[in-house]
């Protein structure tokens, strides 16, 4: 949706609110309190209309959250989804190239649909209506000044003049007013902005009735009620799809009339009352033909309005003191209504999502009602999970494919935040994060102390922002990502059973821990870390690709944070700028010498199967070292038949079981060259066992302990 | 040329009186105040406004006032009022405005001799 279209239809909304109220207080305060005020509370809903910014928080910015995500059409094409890709086979990829990050694994951008690009012609609909209403407005205002004008003769009694004279110099009138005739009028009006110009239908007046019709007319130059009134037909030409705007219009035009009778009789005195009632009688039984005299203020009008005047003539008085004050207030409250009400809140809902990286920690925690949050997310979707100054939780729905069948609710109970967030679409397939999000969910979370954090998913993708507070993730399939500049204050647990994790942070002062039972991770430092405790051993049997120098445990500086890091799928710890002189090689590790991959694409039979994660041919990070030996690899499993190890369809099965690591420290031309089988659904993990003489012995399972150490060397 | 209204013909005339001279807003006032016809400040400014739509006098604003100076001479004026006069009443005839005169005994001797004398040079005169 139109960003502008959005903040006009968002102030008619709250301006189709306050009328509403206007328009039942009216029933309360009708012969209460002073007409000009009935009149001028008005302009409170007319700069609501036509000025549509508002404070950050308002009663409409929920209510907007849910519209736009109604308003949103699916776009046609859909894109190969985030599981449909985890079918994709990797592929080998050279070393060098660092690791994605995993928020990039799981987006695929989206070029818009079809139907977006329909629904963005329609908008100007708005502005067009509104621009042809103008239009007519104008015309109709100019053709009939045109033709007052045209048939008018200027009053050359000098007499009259004087009067006219004496009139506006007790309504307060300072410039000389002109006076014409047009016998075509159908009651006395003013025109011109500048120059007053009263039209008499005819100048056979008695002396008082003149003075009365001037004093009414010059009392709506003076109020300049011709700019109201262009402000009211603005207000109608911008929300022309408003009715309650409409309605107003001619509320306005009544109270005019009305209003401008009581300052008549504050001026000429309330015992004139009845003299200016007969008056306005006169002038109406002397009604002309020319009825639509749009634009101009007029003295006459229609009959229903006559008796509402003649009736508010009658009952005129000064208001009393309490009435004032009764007044006062209203006009506080109305005011203060027309603030509040508010709109939608573009520019402060983005300014929230840029400050709240800034933020960081410096700011003083939110004072909440609750100590805990537990997040649900359940079903495909992306749940962001972002800090906000505000105490409250609040949603939003980031081009949801189908919003309908999303979720989210929020309850507190036993001083615990519940915030589940379900999405029952099957079709929404495609998340993704940043930039132009897609099925995400961004959760606005306040940023305050907090005694539990637990996040829950199913099947959900996380992202998330450091809190302050120790975050418990359990995933049992779905990717995490927490990705922010810092990691300083909240420590995280991280349970996933299939799905990738990644964090990418600069400081990390927080312990992790990660338990990824099936699924790469990636841990990215944006500088290099001071201190660091880093525990990679429980992870493998898949590549584990850390820094230069850096072992499988790593102990720099102080030793924290504790980071412990346990999967059954590749790990990837990479530091973006890593410091001159830090890439020394650590004698214990293994060398380069040591291994010799031999494998090459063919032989690379992982299988990856629809339960695997996604990732690119970009994310895999080495390369088949001894690619340019000639060394090539061409055994046949059957030679491992006689041992019970069966190959079907690239998969290993030893005993009737799913071979997870296949290990052959088997002999060739130079001897280093092991054969290897790594298939993460598996469940056993064996080795051949060979002689002195590197003669096939036997098989066995490996122990964890030899498990780690092949891992570790990895 | 078009027609003014007695109060415009009255302010024309002090502007005439003033022979060439840029009449000044309050000598106006103070005039229309001698000839018996007193009126607001206002209305005489509504008058002269209408007055200068009219083409009849041109206002010159020196700071903050006005400077009115005649268009139409006192003389171009009576000639097209004449002149409209006699289109209108007499269908252009002058000597139906003269037999009228005479008829209907409007001329006083003195007026008469003048006349006479007028038309028998006024020809030749010319």
């Amino acid at each position: 949706m139109n960003t502008v279209l959005k903040l006009f239809l968002s102030a008619s909304l709250s301006g189709g609110l306050m009328i509403l109220a206007l328009l039942l207080g009216k029933q309360l305060w009708r012969n209460r309190l002073g007409r000009q005020w009935q009149y001028y509370i008005w302009l409170a809903v007319i700069v609501r209309l036509l000025l549509p910014f508002a404070p950050k928080v308002t009663l409409l910015g929920e209510a907007y959250r849910t519209l736009d995500n109604a308003l949103y059409e699916p776009a046609v094409l859909r894109l190969q989804s985030f599981y449909a890709r985890r079918e994709s086979r990797p592929e080998t990829a050279s070393q060098g190239e660092k690791p994605q990050s995993a928020p990039e694994e799981v987006s695929v951008e989206s070029p818009p649909g079809k139907s977006a690009d329909f629904s963005g012609y329609v908008w100007l609909l708005w502005p067009a209506v509104g621009f042809a209403v103008l239009i007519c407005r104008v015309t109709a205002y100019r053709s009939f000044i045109r033709y007052v004008k045209a048939g008018a003769a200027p009053v050359s009694d000098m007499k009259m003049l004087d009067r006219l004279a004496d009139a506006a110099k007790q309504t307060g009138v300072k410039r000389p007013v002109e006076l014409l005739v047009n016998p075509l009028v159908a009651s006395p009006l003013l025109t011109g902005f500048f120059r007053p110009c009263i039209v008499l239908p005819c100048a056979q007046l008695s002396e008082e009735s003149f003075r009365y019709v001037a004093m009414h007319e010059l009392i709506h130059f003076r109020r300049r009620d011709m700019i109201y009134k262009w402000l009211v037909q603005l207000a109608v030409c911008v929300h022309w799809f408003n009715p309650l705007v409409w309605v107003m219009s001619r509320e306005i035009t009544k109270a005019c009339e009305l209003s401008c009778d009581e300052a008549v009789l504050e001026a000429a005195g309330a015992e004139s009352a009845a003299d200016y009632g007969r008056t306005l009688l006169d002038a109406m039984a002397a009604a002309g033909r020319y009825r639509k005299n749009a634009g101009s203020v007029a003295l006459g009008g229609s009959k229903q309005l006559l008796k509402e005047r003649l009736g508010a003539i009658m009952n005129y008085r000064k208001k009393s003191a309490a009435v004032r004050f009764l007044t006062a207030v209203l006009t506080v409250c109305v005011i203060l209504g027309a603030a509040f009400v508010g709109v939608y809140p573009v520019s402060a809902k983005d300014g929230e999502a840029a400050g709240t990286k800034a933020a960081a920690s410096a700011k003083k925690p939110v004072k909440v009602k609750f100590k805990g949050i537990s997040v649900t997310g359940e079903g495909p979707v992306g749940l962001e999970i972002v800090r906000t100054d505000r105490a409250q939780v609040s949603f939003d729905y980031r081009n949801m494919d189908s919003p309908k069948k999303c979720l989210s609710t929020q309850k507190t109970e036993n001083g615990m935040m519940y915030i589940t967030v379900k999405n029952t679409a099957e079709e929404c397939e495609n998340i993704s994060f940043g930039d132009q999000p897609r099925n995400v969910v961004r959760i606005y979370v306040p940023d305050a102390e907090y005694e539990k954090f637990d996040i829950s998913l199913d099947r959900a993708v996380l992202y998330m922002q450091d809190f302050r507070a120790g975050v418990h993730v359990r995933a049992k399939e779905g990717g995490v990502s927490l990705v922010d500049t810092d990691i300083s204050r909240g420590s995280y647990v991280i349970d996933i059973d299939n799905g990738p994790l990644a964090i990418e942070a600069g400081r990390i002062n927080g312990d992790i821990e990660a338990d990824v039972d099936s699924g790469p991770i990636t841990l990215t430092f944006l500088e290099y870390p001071n201190n660091l405790y880093l525990d990679t051993t429980g992870c493998g049997p898949y590549p584990v690709e850390l820094p230069e120098g850096w072992a499988s445990v790593c102990r720099i500086g102080n030793e924290t944070p504790r980071i412990i890091l346990n999967n059954y799928g590749p790990l990837f710890v990479s530091v973006e700028e890593q410091k001159a002189g830090e890439t020394h090689r650590d004698e214990d590790d293994w060398d380069e010498g040591d291994w010799d991959w031999n494998w090459d694409e063919d032989d690379w039979d992982w299988d990856w199967d629809e339960d695997d994660w996604d990732w690119d041919e970009d994310d895999w990070n080495w390369d088949d070292q001894d690619k340019d030996d000639g060394d090539k690899d061409d055994w046949e499993w059957s030679e491992y038949e006689y041992l019970g190890i069966v190959e079907a369809d690239g998969k290993l099965y030893y005993k009737g079981d799913l071979v997870r690591v296949f290990l052959d420290r088997r002999p060739v031309s130079d001897g280093r060259c092991w054969r290897m089988h790594i298939n993460p659904k598996g469940k056993v993990n064996i080795q051949v066992v060979r002689d002195k003489d590197r003669n096939i012995t036997g098989v066995e399972y490996m122990t964890k302990e030899e498990m780690e150490e092949l891992m570790g060397k990895m | 040329m078009q027609q003014l209204s007695d109060a415009e013909l009255e302010i024309m005339k002090i502007v005439w009186e003033q022979a060439g001279e840029p009449a000044l807003f309050p000598v106006i006032m103070e005039a229309l105040e001698k000839r018996g016809r007193p009126c607001q400040k206002n209305t005489l400014i509504v008058f002269l406004s209408r007055l200068v739509s009219k083409d009849f006098l041109r206002a010159k604003k020196i700071g903050r006032r006005n400077e009115y100076t005649a268009l139409v001479t006192e003389e171009e004026y009576r000639t097209a009022q004449t002149r409209s006069f006699l289109n209108r009443i007499y269908e252009g005839s002058v000597s139906g405005l003269v037999v009228n005169l005479i008829q209907a005994d409007m001329l006083t001797d003195e007026e008469y001799g003048e006349l006479r004398a007028l038309l028998e040079k006024g020809r030749d005169g010319q």
